[in-house]
């Protein structure tokens, strides 16, 4: 018997160790093997107690004391090793905490166990089939069983190797169900759903064969089909507990809230100890806005299992979005114990941004991209939230900036003041943008104030130089300020280069001189007159060349030096219609009497 | 010279055609338009056509009083609108052109012969010719003569008034006030009012002028002179605060406040 154990392959070994642990009684947590070795980690249930084992099989004629101390770790206390061998051990007794077993041994536990059977099926097929003989029942139980097991430890090839070997005995619609099983997980689903749909074919009402049709077409992404498959097998049998928990979650995944939580309650009144779906019933309860019921469903979840992580994930989420920032945090605190992932660190990311605690926050986030870096959710929070600090930082100083802006202006006029006033205000509500809006009115206004001041002064500066000068000051408006600068350096050179006579043969002339100067149009004569009709003549001329800015600041001076001198104040009224000044028109018309 | 009998070719004035002719020379507002008119008809009428000469020998009575200083330019004598006035009213028959050979006399100086016009219109009654000729007794000295007709002739607003115009012409500006005074009682305007404060003003009575000026303005606000006279009492009084009030109030009336610049 231990000669046929050596000449298996490695897996073969592997799961006959695998079926020996678990037929003796172990629960098995892991397990590893390399070559001819194989480690259980596994413990055993005994009442208020679990006790811990390490069980080593080893395929080798002769294992010296050297070999086991390598194999188990002597320091580790509370650990019982049990270490199983196809030959013999160099020495026998270890201490009490290791037991050693030979190949006598091991042949008795396969004996003992019921395993013998196991590893002389392939021998005695190979005989049946050889020989013509009818296979037997058992031998067809054998192959499949080899099939499940390699299914379950996801070694699909050698599975499939073992569901074809059952084929060949005989199709059976268990047989065809592990190959479906084995394709599904193979991801090859069209073929897998070809294998299923041969069994309905046969028998419509296999509740089994539908669940399992369900999975491939749920693995597939056709969660509608999925739905519809499961709803079938539930028809079929309303007690196939697996088959409601399924279909809840594919009606979870579709949204569709209500149906789910009937099939999560068909489950449970089935079979109540299932803390995955009083997990899943709280989700289903939490998006129907029953929040109380979800929190007591997911604290049911805990009752039955209280390392059920994903409760206390979805407690959180579940206070989280109550905006109870601390109860989220504590469920969140348990999540994290038993288990540290990126969802956990995100979310508790998200709590500490909405308590304001940013720094936090952004530690939180950098936790959950080391845990899983390319989580791209995490990685635009962190964005977000570095991107926001930056942000506040900018909109500080662009708040001090604009304070400085408007303490800059100069206040001409109660338009600006205005302006100014609100800019404040609204500095002050924190609106940076109306601020901002009223600070660059109120700079433009006192920006083309100071414009129209200074090109007044220029022009006002060239015309006087001119006069002076005896030069020509028609249309001075249409000229730039680089012109009009010009133009007054060259008055000044001729103003200082040449003697002015002029202003004393003004008291020679006759008074009214200047209006015959005005009636012969020559003007230069005429700017050297400075009394009543000289200045009433000037504006007459630049009313009539439609410059009535000019002509009213002449018949002002006309005015000035002679109020009796009735014409000057008539001109000047039409001047300001002409202007557009109505109202001052209106009160000099009146004086004069020319209007009601 | 025939080509602008008025020798003016262009008016003092900036808007063109406000009043019909003869109301332009009226109130003395003669546009461009109105000065060609009136230099068509003149040329026309010196060389015998028939034309409204009453117009004529009105507007170089008005060239006379109003623009006499233009003549200054030309060679010629200052009594040239005189003269004009004199041809044109010398066509103008009845009382409307002895009455305006009267106002020629006058404004020649030869106030015997003037006397002589308006003593002959005179008896016609009319009040317009009484007035005219107790005034112009009054300027010739004859008080005793002036002063009976005016007892017999002063009876209204319109004579006391006209009476009062006299004195301060003259130079009465006492007599010019009282005068005015009882103007105002019988007819308050705004005129009355700032003539009286004119005479007192002229009297270094200040306060009082202020008085009537406040009057005036009370009767009509756009009546500038008064602000203008108030403004440089104020001055003269050195009353800073009450000078910007009259800045204040003249803009509040609609006019601009640069108007109380005047220099005299």
């Amino acid at each position: 018997m231990i000669e046929a154990v050596e000449k298996m392959s490695m897996e073969e070994f592997v799961h006959l160790c695998n079926r020996l642990v678990s037929e003796m009684g172990f629960k098995i947590r892991n397990s590893v093997y390399r070559e001819n070795i194989a480690v259980f980690d596994a413990y055993m249930p005994i009442p208020g107690k679990n006790l811990h084992y390490v069980i080593i099989f080893l395929r080798k004629p002769k294992v010296t004391k050297d070999e086991i101390l390598e194999l188990i770790d002597v320091e580790s206390v509370e650990i019982k090793w049990m270490i199983i061998t196809t030959g013999e051990f160099e020495e026998e007794n270890l201490g009490e905490d290791i037991t050693l077993m030979n190949g006598k041994d091991f042949e008795r536990l396969l004996e003992e166990f019921g395993l013998k059977e196991e590893f002389t099926r392939l021998e005695r097929g190979k005989e049946a089939r050889e020989g013509r003989y009818l296979p037997s029942a058992g031998e067809l139980e054998s192959m499949l069983q080899w099939a499940k097991e390699f299914l379950n430890e996801e070694n699909y090839e050698k599975a499939m190797e073992y569901v074809d070997k059952a084929l060949e005995i005989k199709s059976t619609p268990e047989v065809m169900k592990i190959k479906a099983r084995i394709l599904q997980k193979m991801g090859k689903y069209e073929e897998a759903i070809s294998v299923i749909t041969k069994i309905l074919e046969e028998n419509v009402k296999d509740d089994e064969a539908w669940f399992i049709f369900g999975e491939i077409l749920e693995d597939k992404g056709d969660l509608d089909e999925a739905e519809q498959a499961y709803g079938q097998c539930v028809h079929f049998n309303r007690l196939n507990v697996p088959c409601w928990i399924n279909r809840g979650n594919v009606l979870l995944s579709q949204k569709k809230y209500q149906e789910a939580l009937m099939c999560y309650d068909k489950a449970l009144a089935l079979r109540e100890n299932l803390p995955a779906i009083w997990n899943n019933r709280g989700v289903a309860l939490k998006y129907l806005g029953k929040y109380d019921e979800a929190l007591r469903s997911y604290n049911t979840a805990l009752q039955f299992d209280p390392k059920f992580a994903d409760a206390y994930l979805n407690k959180a989420y579940l206070y989280f979005d109550l905006k109870k920032y601390e109860e989220a945090r504590n469920a969140l605190t348990d999540y994290l114990k038993l288990k540290e992932d990126a969802r956990g660190y995100l979310l508790l990311a998200n709590i500490f941004a909405k308590r304001s605690m940013k720094k936090e926050a952004i530690e939180a986030v950098k936790k959950a991209l080391e845990l899983e870096p390319g989580n791209q959710e995490a990685r635009e929070f962190l964005e977000k939230l570095e991107g926001k600090n930056r942000e506040i930082k900018d909109y500080e100083e662009i708040k001090k900036i604009l304070k400085e802006e408007i303490e800059k202006i100069s206040v001409q006029d109660e338009n600006i003041e205005r302006k100014i006033k609100n800019a404040r205000e609204n500095l002050e509500k924190g609106n940076v943008a109306k601020a901002l809006k009223e600070i660059l009115e109120a700079k433009e206004l006192a920006y083309s104030q100071i414009m129209a001041e200074i090109k007044d002064a220029l022009h006002k500066n060239t015309e006087r130089l001119l006069e002076l000068a005896d030069m020509n000051a028609d249309s001075l408006e249409e000229l730039g300020p680089k012109e009009l600068n010009a133009l007054g350096l060259e008055a000044m050179k001729r103003v200082i280069l040449c003697p002015r006579e002029e202003e004393k043969k003004e008291e020679e002339y006759p008074r009214g001189y200047a209006h015959i100067l005005y009636e012969e149009k020559r003007w230069d004569e005429l700017k050297k007159f400075k009394d009543e009709i000289a200045e009433n003549a000037l504006g007459l001329r630049y009313f009539k060349a439609r410059k009535y800015k000019n002509a009213e600041e002449y018949f002002k001076k006309a005015f000035f030096k002679d109020p009796e001198f009735y014409e000057a104040e008539l001109n000047l009224a039409y001047t300001y219609l002409k202007n557009g000044e109505e109202r001052k028109a209106k009160a000099l018309l009146k004086h004069l009497g020319l209007e009601n | 010279m025939e080509e602008y009998p008025f020798l003016m070719r262009k008016s003092f004035i900036a808007p063109n055609k406000i009043f019909e002719l003869e109301k332009a020379i009226e109130r003395g507002i003669i546009s461009d338009e109105n000065l060609i008119a009136l230099n068509d008809m003149a040329r026309k009428g010196l060389k015998g056509e028939e034309v409204n000469f009453e117009i004529l020998a009105k507007a170089a009575l008005f060239f006379h009083s109003r623009y006499a200083f233009y003549l200054e330019n030309f060679e010629i004598s200052p009594d040239y609108y005189l003269s004009l006035a004199e041809l044109f009213a010398q066509r103008v028959e009845g009382d409307a052109g002895k009455f305006l050979r009267y106002k020629i006399l006058k404004e020649r100086g030869n106030l015997r012969g003037a006397l002589k016009l308006i003593d002959s219109l005179a008896k016609s009654g009319k009040k317009e010719y009484l007035l005219e000729k107790a005034a112009l007794l009054l300027e010739m000295g004859e008080k005793d003569s002036a002063q009976r007709l005016y007892m017999e002739i002063l009876d209204d607003a319109y004579s006391w008034e006209h009476f009062a115009d006299t004195l301060y012409a003259m130079a009465e500006y006492e007599s010019a006030a009282e005068a005015y005074m009882h103007v105002a009682e019988l007819n308050p305007k705004d005129e009355v009012y700032y003539k009286l404060a004119l005479s007192l003003v002229k009297l270094g009575r200040y306060k009082d002028a202020i008085e009537y000026l406040e009057k005036a303005l009370s009767k009509n606000r756009y009546h500038l002179d008064s602000y203008i006279l108030l403004h440089r009492i104020y001055g003269e009084l050195d009353m800073q605060e009450e000078r910007k009030k009259i800045a204040t109030r003249m803009k509040r009336a609609g006019f601009d406040a640069e108007l109380l610049g005047v220099e005299r």
